[in-house]
């Protein structure tokens, strides 16, 4: 078999997630600089800028963000392009940025998102976009609802349980509490907190959501290996289903999802057995279940006994958002995909600290937009 | 009129700009695999069935209005 190349990833730079004081220009400078200085790399050494944002559209009336970027980082004369895929624009733009290396040695991706600002209300309208709005529009279809549905479609399908889902939120957040960029840093969370907490949409509760944040991920990829901290992608897939949630055969798995990772298993060469992490998209928490299963890391109906018998813990056979996923990392919208990849080339390097798990060498990021209507599978593998 | 039956419910508490009033339901319908969501302020059960007409949904739907003889069924 052929081996394909996608590239190299050379630097990471990241800011704090959660309600922060910086404009969408500074996070996204912020993040920038770090990557370029993670990598050894100057401002003239990138050769072509993709920028992953979903909302800053709708929310600030703000679009032309790919030359809004050189009020933060001036590249003005190269090509910057804006990438949209909902809540998997990261995963998209970054899915772009190996395509690009066809033609540029050094790419660098950034993905950008200021939500916490804006009125709660609006933020739900706009993040029902990332579905079809009619039924947001007719009937109130709001994002929480549809992963409510889904989580009541798996509870009668599987006989999921709420404890299991709030078993996913516990991990989540004692994995955010490890991690100090994380939107939940530091934060102590009980099975009772989450238990107790507010009903938002039957069966989820709040602690099954994640939250809305601000923030801004850079990464850098390069064709080449030129240090032994540069992470090989031996493994990318995008794939796309209808965006309408009414449009499925099945509320219990994303088609997107298990063709994406089908196809980047093939080109990695690899079974999702020898998976040594994963980060997956816990927009809610049984959005993490059902990533397991359309990843084959169990088959359909068994990611209970997953999360019940501690094998995704930080300790267990297979680590599963080891940075607190989206529900206690955080979740801005634009730079969510880029922070799964942030921290699997974190974990790969050995430079995890109080949350480093053991030599992992081959790990897996798994993004989704709207309902499974876009999904990103990016393969990684370390050097240790 | 056609017949669906309710597979999914879900008790929404957030408000959004154009739907203020919380709590509301969102019920999952599904006739020969073919699938709707409704919203509505009263309580139903999964299992329950009733009727939509098609027809007046197709032309509300062209003229981005909601359901209003739906929405009259479930208040009576």
């Amino acid at each position: 078999m052929i081996k394909l190349i996608f590239g190299y990833i050379k630097g990471i730079g990241r800011t704090k997630f959660g309600v922060l004081d910086e404009t969408l220009e500074e996070l996204i400078e912020i993040a920038i600089k770090e990557a370029l200085r993670d990598a050894n790399l100057k401002v003239e050494d990138i050769d072509i800028i993709f920028i992953s944002n979903f909302l800053y559209g709708i929310i600030a009336n703000q679009l032309h963000l790919n030359t809004l970027l050189n009020n933060s980082v001036n590249f003005v004369g190269k090509p910057i392009f804006r990438t949209e895929s909902a809540c998997a624009s990261g995963g998209s733009a970054f899915f772009q940025g190996l395509l690009s290396l066809k033609r540029y040695e050094n790419a660098l991706i950034v993905g950008v998102e200021k939500m916490t600002d804006i009125d709660i209300k609006l933020i739900t309208k706009a993040l029902a976009s990332a579905g079809k709005i009619d039924l947001y529009f007719q009937e109130g279809f709001i994002f929480p609802a549809a992963f409510a549905l889904i989580a009541q479609q798996h509870m009668i399908k599987y006989g999921t349980t709420r404890e299991d889902l709030e078993l996913v939120a516990l991990k989540n957040h004692e994995n955010a509490r490890l991690n100090s960029f994380a939107h939940f840093f530091n934060k102590q969370v009980s099975i009772e907190d989450i238990r107790n907490s507010q009903d938002i949409c039957t069966p989820l509760k709040l602690y099954d959501c994640s939250p809305i944040s601000d923030g801004a991920v850079a990464i850098i990829i390069t064709r080449k290996k030129s240090s032994s901290r540069d992470i090989e992608v031996i493994g990318s897939s995008f794939c796309t289903d209808y965006i309408s949630f009414i449009d499925r055969n099945d509320f219990t798995s994303f088609t997107s999802v298990q063709r994406a990772a089908a196809e980047a298993y093939k080109q990695a060469n690899i079974n999702p057995e020898v998976l040594d992490l994963i980060e997956v998209h816990d927009c809610f928490t049984i959005s993490e279940l059902i990533a397991l299963e359309d990843l084959k890391i169990c088959i359909p109906g068994n990611s209970k006994g997953l999360i019940r018998s501690g094998a995704i813990n930080r300790n267990g056979r297979i680590p599963v958002n080891t940075d607190g996923g989206l529900k206690g990392n955080g979740h801005p919208v634009g730079a969510t995909g880029l922070a799964q990849i942030f921290e699997i080339v974190t974990q790969l390097r050995g430079e995890a600290g109080e949350r480093q798990i053991d030599t992992p060498k081959l790990a897996l990021t798994h993004n989704i937009g709207g309902f499974g209507s876009s999904a990103a599978i990016h393969i990684f593998k370390g050097n240790k | 009129m056609t017949e669906y039956k309710i597979i999914g419910i879900t008790k929404n508490f957030i408000a959004s700009v154009d739907h203020l009033e919380t709590p509301y339901f969102l019920l999952l319908l599904e006739n020969d695999k073919k699938y709707l969501i409704k919203k509505s302020f009263k309580e139903y059960q999964i299992g329950d069935t009733f009727f939509i007409n098609e027809n007046i949904e197709k032309e509300n739907k062209k003229n981005n209005l909601t359901i209003f003889f739906f929405k009259f069924q479930n208040k009576i």
